[in-house]
This record gives structure tokens, sequence and C-alpha cells, in this order.
């Protein structure tokens, strides 16, 4: 057999497709036998999440014991019910932006519809150490437990805020925003001011106690937004 | 040449060793400070990156002989990154919790230097089978640093060992004792001043052979 000129432009070009279209269906095949699997482990994740916003972490069975609290349905729903130590929750997904990338969570709420009962976030790609804390630091998701959702005329005024930036508004509504992390702050207040406003009816039906009328919400029909446009402060910019 | 002669051992322990990637080379650094501040991501690091070595030099090594020189990076990068991300899809689908600790560090393995060390110095030039025993070398070179620096951030920043706690509950101060958790072991600068002990002490020990 000749040699093959391995320079020449043709074989070049040739052997560049060939590989590629190999690879592309090897890695096709992969991707495919395996997202069954990895479905499971999104889904699974996603009970420990919402475990994680009625106050119940590092639970050995999550798949259990999300089986046992919360109503079935969809996991993906934005709004859910459930029965801790025998008391009704009802539990909002909410979805925003934070400085990176999204940023999504769970608030859950008393029967009464008014205070805050649990809260889990997490994010896409938030800064590690800083505006990952919203995940990573519990202290900041369990400062929002026992804090008012509504004003006296039935805004949503719950609000994550810096210190010295309350105004006249009452401690009872404020959760301290995580420091050096001004903007997700920010993000997650935008978040929960918005989802919740969103379904502020929802909250109403479930604490006038019609449980089985509660919509069971299945889609977000648009993520909250930031109104100003995303600029990293000087304290952010550690990336 | 036999399998196992006196070189091909000399390819699979000077990476151990006296060519220790991280250690001697000073390569893969970055990746070394992101994943150890717990032992387990370490152990799944170090294991992904020795596979990955291994199996890219062996695919290198066999159609090196084929691929067109003005190309070669290509072919190796391409090589690298198909196996990395099977080597993805396969912890996401397997240990999903570390595939989250170790989020966008699996994909970066792509870039990791000692890979492409060793692709264009030994897999380019060598058989299989001796690459393989090089890329398995390299990656256990550096899988071994990543646990050693695993083992001391995790036991110092946080108590444990693969979550068990080792240092006892009653020492801690909340319960009377006079033992805190140093805090800054669980921050990436911390990996970078035992990479840099770790280094001190390889130097101190190999300090003839290095002359």
């Amino acid at each position: 057999m000749a040699k093959l000129n391995t320079n020449g432009n043709v074989y070049t070009i040739v052997y560049a497709a060939v590989m590629v279209i190999i690879v592309a269906f090897l890695l096709a095949f992969v991707a495919s036998a395996l997202k069954e699997t990895q479905d499971k482990n999104v889904a699974l994740d996603t009970k420990k999440q919402i475990l994680a916003a009625l106050n119940i972490r590092d639970c050995e069975d999550a798949d259990a014991k999300y089986n046992e609290v919360v109503a079935p349905g969809d996991l993906n729903r934005d709004t859910l019910t459930a029965v801790v130590d025998g008391q009704e929750k009802l539990i909002v997904r909410v979805k925003g932006a934070g400085l990176w990338g999204g940023i999504w969570g769970w608030v859950s709420i008393n029967k009464d519809g008014k205070t805050v009962f649990g809260t889990f976030f997490n994010h896409e790609s938030e800064t590690a150490g800083l505006g990952a804390r919203i995940k990573d630091d519990q202290s900041f998701q369990d400062a929002f437990q026992n804090k008012q959702i509504f004003d006296a005329d039935g805004n949503v005024a719950l609000s994550v805020l810096k210190k010295g930036k309350e105004g006249n508004l009452s401690q009872e509504y404020v959760v301290e925003a995580v420091t050096g992390a001004t903007l997700t702050s920010n993000g997650v207040n935008d978040m929960i001011q918005a989802g919740l406003k969103k379904y502020a009816d929802v909250i109403k039906a479930f604490a006038g106690g019609e449980t089985a009328n509660i919509p069971e919400v299945e889609e977000y029909e648009k993520v909250a937004t930031i109104d100003k446009p995303i600029e990293p402060t000087v304290e952010e910019m550690e990336d | 040449m036999s399998l196992f002669s006196k070189e091909n051992g000399a390819v699979f322990t000077g990476p151990l060793n006296l060519n220790n990637p991280i250690a001697v080379q000073v390569l893969g650094i970055c990746s070394a400070l992101a994943v150890t501040s717990q032992l387990k991501p370490a152990i799944v690091m170090g294991l992904s990156v020795t596979v990955i070595t291994a199996f890219s030099n062996v695919i290198i090594s066999l159609i090196r002989k084929t691929i067109p020189n003005r190309i070669r990076i290509i072919v190796q990068l391409v090589v690298v990154a198909a196996l990395v991300t099977i080597v993805s899809n396969i912890l996401k689908a397997y240990v999903y919790d570390v595939s989250v600790q170790l989020s966008v560090y699996v994909g970066l393995i792509i870039t990791n230097c000692i890979l492409m060390g060793r692709l264009e110095a030994f897999a380019m030039q060598n058989g299989p089978w001796e690459s393989f025993l090089d890329g398995v070398g390299n990656g256990l070179g550096y899988a071994f640093v990543l646990v050693v620096v695993g083992i001391v951030r995790e036991i110092l920043g946080f108590g444990t060992l693969l979550g068990f706690q080792i240092i006892p509950d009653s020492a801690y101060i909340d319960n009377g004792g006079l033992y805190i958790n140093n805090g800054m072991m669980t921050m990436p600068a911390m990996a970078l001043i035992l990479v840099a002990c770790f280094i001190w002490v390889h130097r101190a020990v190999n300090k003839e052979e290095n002359k």
C-alpha cells in the first residue's frame, strides 16, 4: 500500500470530518443511554431542595420523606401544598436573576397565609463565597422564618435589604442581605417579591382554608426580571 | 520489549514521585485548588483525571501515525473533550452530588495542562501500552497530591473525613471544649499554601535526586 500523505489538504479535511462524526455519534449515544438515570438524580435533588424549604434538611431517604410530606403531582409546578408535623404549608416556587445567572428557590408559608415557614435558594453560577451563600449559608435562609409577607394593605413587603437600608420598614419584613453580594441579594429580593405577588391570591385562598381548591399552577409565564441593568459592583468583581 | 520491563516501570513510577505533575512540573494547579476542600470530590476528580489521561493517551497513541501534523492539537483536544464529556455524563448519572460539587471543574479537565502535556510530549511518540502506563502514572501522581491536600483541608476545615466525624464533638468550643474548625481551610487560598508545603517537603526529601 502506498504511504498516505498525511499532510495533504484533502486528507486533513476528511480526517477532521470523519473524526467529528464518530465523536458526535459516540457522545449522542452516551448522553441518551444515561439520560434516564440523570433525570432521576435531578428529580431527587429537586425534592431535597423542596424539603429544605420546609426546614427538613439532611434526611436519610429524601424520596420517601417527600412523598410523605408533599402533596403528589408534578415536581416542577409553582405552588405545592405540604403537611409538616400536622400543619399545612403552602410552597411557592420563585425564579429570578442573580448577578451571573439564574437563581431560584422555594418559599414555604404557614397556614395563616402571612408568615414564612422556611426557604431554600439555589443558583446557577453566583460567586462562590459571596453570592453563592444564598444557597450555602443556611443562616441566610433561616433568617426568613416567621417574617411577615404582606403589609397592612396586602402588598408584598417581605424584603432582602442591606443593613441600614430598611427606611421605615419594620424589622418583621426585613431579611439582611448577604454581605459582599449586594446584587445577588437584590436578585433574591426581586425574585421573592415578584413570585409572592404573583401568587398572592393563591396564598389568600390557602389561608382561607380551601386547601382543596388551590390551583396548582403548572408554569411560570414570565421570569421575574431586575429593573436595573446588571453591573457588578466593586465588591462583587472578584470573579 | 516486555510489558513490565524496567523502562516501562520507570514510565509508570516517574510521575508518581520524581516527575510528579503537580509537585515537580507544577501543572494542573487551578483544579487542585478548587476541588480539594473535601476528600470525596478530590478522590473523584483524581480518578476522573487518571481515567481521562490514560485513555486519551492510548487513543492518541493508537492513531498517532494517521494524525495530520497541522491539526494534531485539534485532534488531541477533540479526543480529550469527548472523553471528558463522557466522564461528566457518567458522574451525573451515578454520583450526582459529587458532580454538582465538581461543577465546572470536570469540564475544565479539557484544559488541564497535564493532559495536553502528556499527549504532546509522550503519546505522540510512544506505543499504546507505554502511553497507557504514562497516563495512569501521571493521573495517579496528580490524584495523590489532591488526596493529601483534601485530607488536610477536610480534617482541619470541617473536622470530618469523607463525611465521618474525626474530631470528637466534645472537643468543640460549643460543647465546652477548646477546639474550633479552621474556616481558612475551606478557602481555595489554603490549597495553594498546602500545595506549596507539599512541594517544599517533596523537594527536601528528594534533594539528592534533583541535583
